[in-house]
């Protein structure tokens, strides 16, 4: 039987289901006459519980970052609030009851509350008073969780407390009703590399205590009870699975070069620091591309001088090799109502990116002198976007240079021989590639919107969409011409667009005489891979074939694809 | 007394993992804080109280701290919420 649901975790296993049921024990109402003694217990178990939350937050720090452990500070400071005790309290004394039964009426009371929230964060948090309250319950209880949680899990919801238990040599698989794609279940299962599969309508029902099943996460498919057939094609599946991603391990720490030593480098893109923390833990040897729009969203006014010098600062403190970072490339298909770019009928051929920077001087220096005193003893490069013409890129180095000045007068230091490089995605940028080549240290392809722009198509247009290829002719001769031009006057040409994590047109790539490839942080140790496996003299007639294929069909055959 | 008019602009609602980082702060500060949304007002460093407010996306807060501390607490509270 096939059931679907949300994959929140990657991965394929095969094994028994471990059901954990709801918190139903049955909590009887109590007459108490001694109320002050139950009032007594109550300060005795906000003590302990408090403890415990301590030496909780203290354990998942470690296991699982900061971030997530937050999480029991905010349980303890509920706590200690005592809003939640003080109606406990209340309930104990106006109704002469146990406390456990006043816990439980006074959860389900809190937990009303939040599910009738508007907002779908806020009624998530309802799982958090749940968990409280179990813990308060469980310390009367003299409950010591003594149950080894293992196989694949089946709930209805886990609580922070519940995931944070979860031993992968024993956990193997999470099948849940509730949780998205940024729940507490889903951040547990991808940090412990567990595959997972949320949203399982009805799942306590649906499964049995020791049912057999398979996830398929990687298709957010469940198979109940799977026949012979099934299963060995899950464990072919799993095995390559596997074997691919533990292989792809063994590049951390690799150098980026061809099997015939030829070095080509393998950076990340990113956008703010999870990527970062990505890119270091898949090994990248340098950022190609710093996506800095992304620091001027979401908020209601423009980043100051500071901002910008601290969050570069942040990044080269913290990965070695270049960091190229780009200056803002924004426009009005994002939603940035601040910055003052009206809607337009072409966002994509409108007044953005370098064309708003040039017009907005004082923004634009706000950012370069960032990026300047950043560079300070430290591999941080600048690269302008979207450029078009000779005049933009001289009145960029002209802005530039205004920045170092003012500098200079405020006494603050920045390294007076930053590299400063351009992006090729205007067709008009590749065609004068020459021109460019004499004026920049580095050029970085991007491939998104040169297809875009020199094949005249929306790629998020449905219709047009399959015209959007990178196996088109024109498209590759761009791409060799601006390498060829750049290696004429001696600078380095990477690659920074979505065709550069293709492992199948690396090699191509490799031949022309690409010196750097930038991908996402996911992407890094396959394309590494997939270089190692590269011998560029081989490589190097490649493209006259593509020359001669002439259509897409015939050159995406060539390239076995 | 001194206040601070905020546009709440995270994706993410202001719930127990972002409030507990701005009452952890406020709880190191002498002066009374208060966070008001609308027309409710709540102390600042009572975290059910302010995840009663519901905070999210769009929403203008002020933060408003009265006593000995209060500018270093309006600096170091604002600067919370907004890089949430």
């Amino acid at each position: 039987m096939k059931i679907t649901g949300k994959s929140v975790s990657k991965g394929i296993i095969i094994g028994n289901t471990y059901i954990l049921k709801l918190q139903n024990q049955e909590i009887i109402k109590e007459n108490i006459i001694n109320v002050e003694e139950e009032i007594k217990k109550l300060n005795f178990i906000k003590e302990a519980a408090i403890k415990e939350l301590d030496d909780l937050y203290n354990f998942s720090k470690k296991e699982v970052g900061d971030n997530e452990a937050q999480i029991f500070i905010g349980h303890k400071l509920l706590l200690e609030d005592n809003e939640l005790l003080d109606r406990v309290k209340e309930i104990v004394i106006n109704e002469k009851v146990n406390i456990k039964w006043a816990i439980k009426k006074t959860e389900e009371e809190f937990v009303s509350i939040f599910r009738n929230m508007k907002n779908v964060y806020m009624r998530e948090r309802a799982t958090d008073i749940i968990d409280i309250c179990n813990r308060l319950i469980n310390i009367l209880d003299g409950q010591i969780d003594n149950n080894v949680l293992s196989g694949i899990i089946v709930a209805n919801e886990l609580t922070p407390s519940q995931t944070i238990k979860f031993d992968k040599r024993h956990v193997k698989g999470i099948i849940t009703e509730k949780g998205g794609i940024n729940s507490h279940v889903a951040i547990i299962a991808r940090m412990l590399e567990i595959p997972a599969i949320t949203n399982v309508k009805n799942a306590l029902n649906l499964f049995n205590d020791g049912d057999e099943v398979v996830i398929d996460a990687n298709s957010s498919i469940i198979i109940l009870n799977p026949d012979e057939k099934c299963i060995k094609h899950y464990r072919n599946l799993k095995n390559n699975f596997d074997l691919e991603k533990e292989s792809l391990k063994e590049y951390i720490g690799k150098n980026d070069e061809t099997n015939d030593g030829y070095k080509v480098k393998v950076l990340s893109n990113i956008a703010n620091i999870n990527d970062l923390k990505m890119a270091l833990e898949n090994d990248a040897k340098g950022i190609g591309l710093f996506r800095t729009e992304f620091m001027y969203m979401n908020r209601t006014s423009f980043p100051t001088e500071d901002e910008h010098y601290s969050s570069y600062k942040y990044i080269a403190e913290n990965i070695e090799g270049p960091i190229i970072i780009r200056t803002l490339d924004i426009g009005g298909d994002k939603k940035v109502d601040y910055i003052g770019i009206e809607k337009e009928e072409n966002p994509f051929l409108g007044y953005r990116a370098i064309r708003y920077c040039l017009d907005n001087e004082e923004v634009f220096v706000t950012q370069i002198k960032g990026i300047l005193r950043a560079s300070y003893n430290t591999n941080i490069k600048i690269m302008f976007p979207m450029i078009s013409s000779l005049e933009e890129l001289e009145r960029a180095k002209v802005i530039l240079e205004k920045a170092k000045e003012l500098l200079i007068k405020e006494e603050k230091l920045f390294n007076k021989d930053i590299e400063v490089g351009m992006m090729i995605e205007t067709p008009a940028a590749a065609i004068l590639s020459d021109i460019f080549a004499k004026e920049v240290d580095f050029f970085s392809i991007g491939t998104n919107d040169l297809i875009q722009y020199t094949v005249a198509v929306d790629r998020t247009n449905d219709k047009v969409e399959n015209l959007y290829s990178p196996h088109n002719l024109s498209i590759l001769r761009l791409i060799k011409n601006t390498i060829d031009n750049g290696h004429k006057e001696n600078i380095m040409v990477g690659m920074c667009g979505e065709v550069a994590s293709d492992s199948k047109i690396i090699p191509l790539l490799i031949g022309m005489g690409i010196d750097e490839i930038s991908v996402n942080p996911s992407k890094i140790l396959n394309i590494r891979k997939t270089i190692a496996n590269v011998n560029k003299e081989k490589s190097i007639n490649l493209y006259a074939q593509v020359e001669q294929c002439k259509t897409v069909e015939k050159i995406k055959k060539l390239l076995e694809y | 007394m001194k206040s601070n008019d905020i546009l709440y602009n995270n994706e993410i609602s202001f719930h127990v993992r972002p409030a507990s980082l701005f009452v952890n702060k406020a709880k190191e500060f002498m002066c009374d804080v208060k966070i008001k949304k609308g027309t409710n007002i709540v102390d600042g460093k009572k975290l059910m109280k302010i995840l009663m407010l519901e905070i999210e996306k769009g929403d203008f807060i002020q933060i408003i701290a009265e006593g000995i501390d209060e500018d270093k607490a309006i600096d170091e509270l604002s600067k919370i919420v907004s890089v949430c």
